[in-house]
């Protein structure tokens, strides 16, 4: 069993009455009461002071109804052993004197016994009245007890905000002993409230059972925080006779809140600061970016630069593998027209010898005739392609003295179908005292020929077409000047034209090597090159080739004609 | 008459362009189709003209050359070829060394063989 159902128990159950009675009838009338009004009672009769102590050593009682007068004692020889049940003194008329006495010692109630024993009657409800009020009484001091040690601070106050109660953390904590502060107006406790309208309009914000927080006031005047609820305390009839007020101290808390709040709004200041760093950082930023989107618009205008540049490398490069391919066929075409002139020179002599033993008149003579020419035009064109070949250019040609004019003329001859086709003027002084100068004599004839190649190009279109070559003495050279009315070249194209692989010529009619080619063979010759040109007018270009300047024996190709002469000097 | 020309060439059609070219000539036309074989026919036979290709397998013209001009010092020789630049380095060597020869450029038609044979031996000739 519980302690709660043991507290059950002792309120449910039969009522354990002690009846301490020396008056033998008394008793019985008491044991017919009950047997009568069939009371729920459980009950021990001692007659004498010494049974009753006897009988209340071991046991306990939920009440006692004591005679006043006993055999051997009165009934406050044994007050102190039932302390704590109440107890009901009963006497006999006329000695209510007693029967104050005995209140004042601690009875409940008291019942005064008449003849007819009609106190008998009352008896019950005595009885339950007094247990009520003990255990109203036990109530009241466990809730008191409680009240008063609960850490709270806790005040009650009439209707007319005078404190009647407060509890030991109250006085504790506002500073007062009890007695200071009971009967005072509840105003003390507040702070900044002089009036007691003041409390009123203060207490009137506070919801009943809610908590709200305020500053109190304690007794030195000093203030502090507290956490207040209040509620109505009502009597039987719903009538409102007491407030009561719970008040805990927040010191602690507040100064929680505190420093929190501090952290807080040192925290907010840090963060605010941090944002206006960010801010900054951000402008700095934005402006970097500013920078950087300029950076990046120049990287990409350089990129294009770069796109634009590597368009033209690998334009160049096209051209350089064309170069390459077209240096490939003209070695693939030199090596075979090596070895066509084999085959070629035996086909020719076969045919000669036939067309020597077939008389004229025979049919196939002509026959013949027709082969030999066909012929003698594949060799034609073999050395033709043999002519500018690589092959014939690297071939070990000895510087020898020539004069230009005889270079122009083989020029002339080799592209004279084109020049008559395209109604070319062509007009040529040369100064009488030009000298032979030493040169490699194909190479230079290769120079001649791309200028006049160029200029006719450069003619194609034009109304007045003319070429005029100039040819004279200057000091230690001889100079050569081509100069044509020809489209001319415009002013950013002149700075390149001598740069290998610059063409304005369309895909597969120019390698962009032959201007390039030609400075080359001047300088190797020691000699200079250079080029004026108006656009819409003309171009002239002006070569300087040193007179005497001979790096090599002669050797190659020794003449047939010299041979021949040498030996008709001989004899 | 009688003078004697050997022709050496690998190449069947020119070692007969010019047995073909020099038929009525008068002149005796021998031919060779190696330089070795060349040289063979120059230590038996003394010839009075004769033609040397470059280009050939085994001994080449060059080579050919310094052998011939080993055994005759004088005999005209002419060096038929289509400029092959392997052999121009070795040629300007044999020249700077004082060996004598000509060249003339292939191909050569029956007119040019009848031309410079009998201009070298036999003088100028008009055409």
């Amino acid at each position: 069993m519980n302690r709660e159902q043991a507290a059950k128990q002792e309120y449910k159950g039969n009522i354990r009455i002690l009846l301490v009675e020396d008056d033998k009838i008394d008793q019985m009338a008491f044991k017919r009461l009950v047997k009568d009004e069939n009371l729920s009672y459980d009950y021990d009769i001692a007659g004498s002071v010494s049974e009753a102590r006897k009988i209340l050593d071991p046991q306990r009682f939920d009440i006692a109804i004591m005679d006043y007068s006993l055999g051997d004692g009165t009934v406050f020889d044994i007050f102190d052993l039932v302390k704590d049940i109440p107890i009901i003194i009963v006497t006999g008329s006329g000695d209510e004197g007693i029967a104050v006495k005995a209140m004042k010692a601690g009875a409940y109630d008291y019942l005064i016994k008449d003849l007819e024993r009609n106190y008998l009657k009352v008896l019950p409800i005595t009885v339950e009245s007094a247990i009520k009020r003990k255990k109203t009484e036990k109530q009241f001091r466990m809730l008191s007890h409680a009240i008063m040690s609960i850490n709270d601070s806790v005040y009650i106050t009439d209707m007319d905000d005078r404190i009647i109660f407060v509890n030991k953390s109250f006085c504790k904590t506002y500073g007062y002993e009890e007695e200071n502060i009971i009967g005072r107006h509840i105003s003390v406790l507040w702070k900044g409230a002089s009036t007691n309208e003041d409390v009123k309009n203060i207490i009137s914000q506070i919801k009943l059972n809610q908590k709200c927080e305020f500053y109190h006031r304690r007794r030195d005047g000093s203030e502090f925080p507290v956490s207040l609820s209040r509620s109505v305390i009502k009597d039987e009839n719903g009538n409102e006779v007491a407030i009561v007020g719970v008040a805990s101290d927040i010191t602690e808390r507040k100064q929680a809140e505190e420093v929190l709040r501090g952290a807080y709004d040192e925290l907010e200041r840090r963060v605010e600061s941090r944002t206006t760093e960010l801010s900054k950082a951000n402008a700095l930023l934005m402006q970097e970016n500013t920078e950087r989107k300029r950076a990046e618009e120049l990287l990409v205008r350089q990129k294009e630069e770069i796109e634009k540049a590597h368009a033209h490398l690998r334009e160049t490069t096209q051209m350089l593998v064309q170069a390459e391919k077209m240096s490939a066929v003209g070695t693939m075409v030199a090596g075979v027209s090596h070895e066509l002139n084999n085959p070629m020179m035996g086909i020719l002599n076969f045919i000669q010898y036939c067309l020597k033993h077939t008389p004229p008149e025979d049919k196939r003579y002509s026959i013949l005739q027709d082969a030999e020419r066909e012929t003698n035009r594949c060799i034609d064109i073999v050395k033709n392609l043999l002519t500018f070949s690589r092959m014939e250019k690297e071939g070990p040609e000895a510087r020898q003295k020539e004069v230009c004019d005889a270079i122009f003329d083989r020029v002339f001859k080799l592209l004279s179908y084109r020049i008559e086709k395209q109604g070319v003027l062509i007009t040529r002084h040369t100064a009488e005292e030009t000298p032979a100068t030493w040169m490699k004599v194909n190479n230079i004839q290769q120079v001649f020929l791309n200028l006049i190649i160029n200029s006719l190009d450069a003619l194609k279109d034009r109304v007045r077409k003319e070429i005029h070559i100039d040819i004279k003495p200057d000091g230690e050279f001889v100079q050569v000047t081509v100069a044509d009315t020809g489209c001319g070249i415009s002013p950013e194209n002149i700075e390149k034209i001598f740069d290998p692989f610059f063409t304005t010529k369309p895909v597969g009619e120019g390698t962009g090597l032959g201007l390039s080619v030609c400075r080359s063979i001047i300088k190797e010759h020691g000699g200079e090159i250079s080029c004026e040109s108006k656009p819409g007018v003309g171009t002239r270009f002006r070569i300087l080739l040193p007179i005497d300047r001979r790096k090599e024996k002669i050797l190659w190709p020794i003449s047939l004609d010299r041979r021949r002469e040498g030996r008709k000097e001989n004899g | 008459m009688g003078r004697r020309i050997l022709v050496i060439d690998d190449e069947d059609a020119v070692r007969k362009s010019f047995t073909l070219a020099l038929e009525d000539t008068g002149y005796q036309v021998e031919t060779a189709e190696s330089g070795e074989r060349g040289l063979k026919k120059i230590q038996t036979n003394k010839y009075d003209l004769i033609f040397l290709d470059l280009k050939m397998p085994g001994m080449n013209g060059v080579e050919t050359l310094r052998e011939l001009r080993k055994i005759d010092k004088s005999v005209p020789i002419y060096i038929v070829t289509a400029f092959h630049k392997e052999f121009f380095d070795q040629l300007k060597g044999v020249a700077e060394e004082g060996i004598g020869f000509e060249i003339v450029k292939k191909p050569l038609s029956s007119e040019r063989i009848v031309l410079i044979t009998r201009g070298i031996l036999e003088g100028p000739q008009s055409l």
